[in-house]
Formats: structure tokens, sequence, C-alpha cells
């Protein structure tokens, strides 16, 4: 699932409805909900326009990001 | 459950899509007097390739160009140079009016609540500048996350109609002219036939869809907004006669991939340019970082050219050691703290970039000790097309059909390219305005369409146990895996042809509400795109650029830069060979 939304700060105002340019959300009793998860392709616009900062969107991170501490120094630094 | 209510407008001008280059052009239509419809599939808010954000935007900036001695010439002909790749198949005359016109045209988003200007710049104007991959460094770095927002407001502000959720099926045509067009609501049993003096096409110019991902991600980790990518414009423009150029199929191996992003070129870089640089396992450097050269420096030009063509060259490296299975890794091991905190700006203005800062400041990274797998990437597939014009007042061979944005050929970058959405979203605004002055409203002619819309609407919707729009777009991806976008023969090619006929003809699609309807129209219009996709590689019959034949010796390689045309003619598909010499 690639958005997630805190129920309890979502207050059903549907801003992340009308935004979503792939049509993926909707407002089911009085929250939003994800209709059709796979074709949400994680642009943000849910996020961006919530006003209560109830939605996230999850990177998977098998899949779009992954990121590992240095553990050894780089001896080529030119600084 | 199929009853559409038929609502009915009519306007000065219609604009089909509200991306940057459809509100540009609504924008300044409104300005010079017209009424504006705008029909978008999405909400233009937030839609179209830039709808969560843009973080550059090409132009001439006087301030910086000047101070260096780069004229607009140099500008057109780096857009010349680079948008003739891989394809070869620019047009010197609209890079020209880009570079003449940006300069006006694109700091205009200043107006609209953008911010353009910080303090702490060197750079004349106070602007932020970076290069990407251009011999000439011409994009603003701004903060245009809310771009969409201030478009559509500003021009709702000025009186433009927005009819969102509106998925256009077809352009109505009367005696060779473009009359308005008919659509489809994605939420509301609605249907929307508007007839306008002029029309302007703003569609996307991507197709990505046409190909399977980009990433292993999920279904639409595609480089452009997949509601966009469906290249839904071309194939309106094409039934109506419109000329579509340069439809070849390439199938463009990206490359590698950071933080769900692709690139062919240009990283590390773009936005992160100069500070990134690519480690091995070791922390041997493999690519090093680069950097800018201050403002002031007599041989700056020169200077930069060098730069660019030598970091271009060090990049070339990390595709063939990830081939070899190398681990390599991105690390901004040498930024200075001025320059992470600068990464950490530019990474919240544009789309995607702004969900993965929130996912890594949620996750507490320190970009002085993290690194990041490099990794290889899967295809993209975009189609290096639009619609055909004569010259800079973008109507299309169809009489008071215009062009905007990226749907327009010839310009740009084989990648979609937010100044020249914007400044020929004006262009096409202000022509089809004073072309509307002149223009008397043409009869109503939208009936025969709207019947076999809600025909072919009712047969998709009351079908049981059809095929999900998903499955049949897998489909078509697949075959356009396997047969495009490789060196090219005829026979190969009649073949994939053949393929496409039956897979299309057996498609029985369903859908269970509006929503599927819509993605079921979209997979139709990829369908029909890959038919005018083979015709054009067929008629081609010529290596140009990355368009490669094998049986070129059959067909000898005609002049360099002509453009193959293809369109509907009595449903059929017609191409031609245009010069683009004008």
């Amino acid at each position: 699932m690639a958005i997630l939304i805190d129920s309890n700060l979502c207050t059903g105002c549907g801003n992340c409805v009308e935004s979503c340019p792939e049509d993926v959300l909707s407002i089911a009793k009085g929250k939003a909900v994800v209709n059709y998860p796979r074709e949400c392709w994680r642009c943000g616009s849910c996020v961006y326009d919530c006003p209560s900062g109830a939605i996230e969107v999850d990177l998977d991170a098998d899949n779009s990001i992954r990121f590992v501490e240095i553990t050894t120094t780089n001896s080529n630094s030119d600084k | 459950m199929s009853d559409f209510e038929v609502r009915k407008y009519v306007t000065d001008i219609l604009i089909v899509g509200g991306g940057i280059g459809g509100l540009a052009a609504a924008i300044r239509a409104r300005e010079n007097g017209a009424d504006v419809i705008v029909l978008e599939k999405a909400n233009a808010r937030r839609s179209g390739l830039a709808g969560s954000g843009l973080d550059h935007i090409q132009s001439y900036i006087p301030e910086f160009h000047g101070k260096i001695g780069y004229s607009e010439e140099d500008l057109s002909a780096d857009q010349f140079e680079f948008g003739g790749n891989p394809g070869g198949l620019h047009r010197k005359d609209l890079t020209d009016y880009f570079a003449a016109h940006s300069a006006a045209d694109v700091i205009e988003l200043e107006k609209y609540g953008l911010k353009f200007r910080f303090e702490d710049s060197d750079r004349p104007g106070g602007f932020r500048i970076v290069p990407q991959f251009h011999n000439v460094p011409s994009s603003y770095h701004f903060e245009g996350r809310d771009v969409k927002p201030a478009l559509a407001k500003h021009a709702l502000e000025l009186g433009v109609k927005i009819f969102n959720r509106q998925h256009v099926r077809e352009l109505v045509t009367d005696g060779g002219a473009v009359t308005g067009a008919v659509s489809i609501g994605t939420r509301d049993y609605v249907i929307t036939a508007v007839s306008a003096k002029t029309t302007i096409l703003a569609t996307s110019g991507v197709a990505s869809r046409l190909s399977s991902g980009v990433t292993n991600g999920d279904t639409f980790e595609t480089f452009g907004t997949p509601t966009a990518s469906a290249g839904s414009g071309k194939v309106l423009a094409a039934k109506a006669g419109a000329e579509v150029v340069n439809l070849e199929f390439i199938n463009l191996v990206t490359g590698y991939s950071f933080q769900n992003y692709s690139f062919t070129i240009g990283f590390p870089g773009g936005s992160w340019w100069p500070a990134g640089r690519i480690v091995d396992e070791d922390c041997q450097v493999v690519v090093p970082r680069t950097r800018d050269l201050p403002p002031d420096d007599p041989d700056y030009k020169a200077k930069y050219r060098e730069l660019i063509r030598h970091s271009g060259e060090e990049r070339g490296k990390i595709v063939p050691l990830l081939l070899q299975g190398k681990n390599l890794y991105f690390d901004l091991q040498e930024a200075t703290d001025a320059e992470i905190d600068y990464i950490w700006w530019a990474l919240g203005h544009e789309g995607k970039s702004g969900v993965i800062k929130h996912h890594l400041a949620s996750r507490g990274v320190n970009f002085k000790t993290a690194r990041f797998p490099v990794r290889l990437a899967g295809k993209n597939a975009p189609v290096l097309a639009g619609l055909w014009v004569k010259d800079s007042s973008l109507e299309t061979n169809i009489q008071n059909l215009y062009v905007a944005g990226n749907e327009l050929a010839g310009t740009g970058m084989p990648l979609p390219a937010a100044g020249n959405a914007l400044v020929f979203g004006f262009r096409a605004g202000e022509q089809a305005a004073a072309r509307a002055k002149e223009t008397d409203t043409a009869a109503d002619g939208s009936g025969a369409i709207i019947q076999s819309l809600q025909a072919q609407a009712g047969e998709i919707l009351s079908r049981e146990n059809g095929d999900h729009w998903f499955n049949a777009e897998d489909g078509l991806q697949i075959l356009i895996d396997n047969n495009l976008g490789k060196p090219y023969t005829e026979n190969a090619l009649a073949l994939t042809a053949q393929l496409l006929q039956k897979q299309r003809d057996g498609l029985k699609l369903s859908a269970a509400n509006l929503h599927e309807l819509s993605r079921s129209f979209e997979v139709l219009d990829l369908y029909d795109l890959a038919e005018l996709v083979i015709a054009s590689i067929r008629e081609r019959k010529s290596s140009v650029g990355s368009f490669v034949r094998l049986d070129e010796a059959k067909y000898p390689a005609e002049k360099y830069g002509d453009s193959i045309a293809v369109y509907r003619k009595d449903g059929k598909v017609k191409a031609r060979r245009l010069s683009n010499l004008v």
C-alpha cells in the first residue's frame, strides 16, 4: 500500500480526493480511503494538500529506496 | 447505469488538458479577451507532469546569461542539439522562438507567488541556476512545488472555466476545421460537448505507458504521471486528421536509478549538481564530484562547456560497471554543509522528490554519512512526437486546431520540458485568441460523437467478465517491449502490426465503474497509438539518429532530419514524409 492514512487525523475534508491525479482516493464513512492502491504513483499531491497531515506516502524499502551507512572512509577526497 | 447527462457549452476557445501548457494558454487567451473552457482529465490543481511540483525550468536568463556572454542564439543552439537527440528532428525556428521569448514568459511565474530569488545566491539576479546537462546553464532552480495550484488559481481568477474529471474522447470537425470536443466524466455520468471557435490541444507529450515501467515498482512506476501518459492527445489529433510527427518508438534504456528515479544523463547532477559523486564498494571514486564556476570567471563559457563534456564522459562509466555486476553508490561525502542544506531544499520542490525528502527525513538520514545504491534501471519508452505546426503561430495542419506545451513537435527535449510547455502554452493562447476574434461560432456538430460515445461506454460498463483494463494494458506492453524499440526490418514491423491488430480485435473490455471506464479508454488510446507508431516507423524506411533500420540498404537513408507524419483519413492510418527544413 503506497498511501497510509491516519484515520485519527483525517477529518474527511476531501482535499486529497480532489487533488489526486490518478483518482485513487475517495471518502467513505467520513474518512479518506484508497480504492486503487496499485495506481498510485507516489506523486505526493495528497500529502501536500492534506491540511491535517494525515497522509504519508510509503516508499517500500525493497522497491524504491535503500540507504546504507558508510563504514569506510574515502581516501580519494580532494578536499 | 449508463445514462449520461449531456451538457453542451459554447465558447471562444476550448483547451484540452490543464497542465502547465494548457493553463498558460488559458491565462493568455483570457487576457486577450477570449472566453475559455478547459477540459481536464484529472484536476487542474494537481494534474499533468508537473502536478506535484517542478523545481527547475529552462529559460534565457538575461541577468546571468548577459553577464557571462551567452546569447539567445547559444540557448537555441543548445536546445536544438539536445532536443535533436536521439532523433535529430528538431525545428530551429521553434527553438529560436523559445530562446527569444522565454526570458519574459518564464519569470512570469514569479508573479503568481512562486519564489525565484534567494538572498544567498551568488548569481546575478539572485537566482539559483542549475545546469542539468546543458551546454548553457539555463534552468532556474525555484520553489515550484505548487506551480499547478498557482496557475490554476490565477486562471480561475481571470474567469477561465475549468471542468475537471472530464476525459476528452474526440475532437469535433466540420469541413476540415476543428469546432470543439466531446468528453466523458471519470467520476460523474456526464458527457460534455463544447463548441469552440478555436481549440488548443495541450495534452501531455509523453506516452510512457506503451512500455512496461521504468523501475520495478508498482504498476504505475512510470516517468510521467500515468493519467497523462496514455498518448491520448496524439490519438485525438490524428483521428481529426492532424499530422503527428516522429512517433518512432525508442526503447531507451534509462541506465541507472537512484531513489526511485531513473536517469540517462545528468546524474549525479541536476538538482544535486555539483556535490554528488559515485563510489564503489571500497569507496573508491568512480565518478568524481564537479564544481561550479564563479559567475565572474572571465573564461566561464569555454570552461563550462568542457566541464559538461567531461562530466558526461565520466558518467558514461556507470552503466558498463553496473552491467559487470559492480556495486556502486551515490554519496555526498565531499559536499559542504551549505551544499547539503541546498540539497534538502532542492528535494522539496519537484514531484516525487518531495516524497523522498519526507521519507529520508523521517528516517533521520544524514547526507554526510549515507550512501545510496545505484542500480540498473528498466526501460523507458519516450515517443518523440507531437503535432506538426507550420510555424510559430502553432496552428496545426487542421484549421483552428492549435497545439501547446509538450504536445508540440520539434521543440523541447525528447522528454517533457516545463519551459517549453509554458512558453508555447502562452503562445498558443495568444494565437488562438487572435484567430477566435475573426472566426464565427460553428454549428454544434457533436451529435453523432455523443451517441457513439454513449454506446461505447454502455457496452464496456455493462459487459460482464470481460477484460480488465490492466490486463489489456499489460498485454500491449508485452507486445511492444518484445517487438519495438530495436533495430527494425520491414518484415518484423509488418508482423508486429498484424499481432497488434489481432490482439486489439480480441479485446472485450469491461469496467465496473467510471474510473475503470476511463482507464479502459486510455488503454484503447494506447492501442491506437501503437498502430500510429508502427505506421510511422514503417514509413521512415531509413536510419536517423537512434532509429536504426537493419534493412537500410534496401531503403537508402533520406535527407537527415526529415519528419514522418501520421494521421487518419476515413479511419485509415496514413503516413507521409515532411521536410524539417522550413
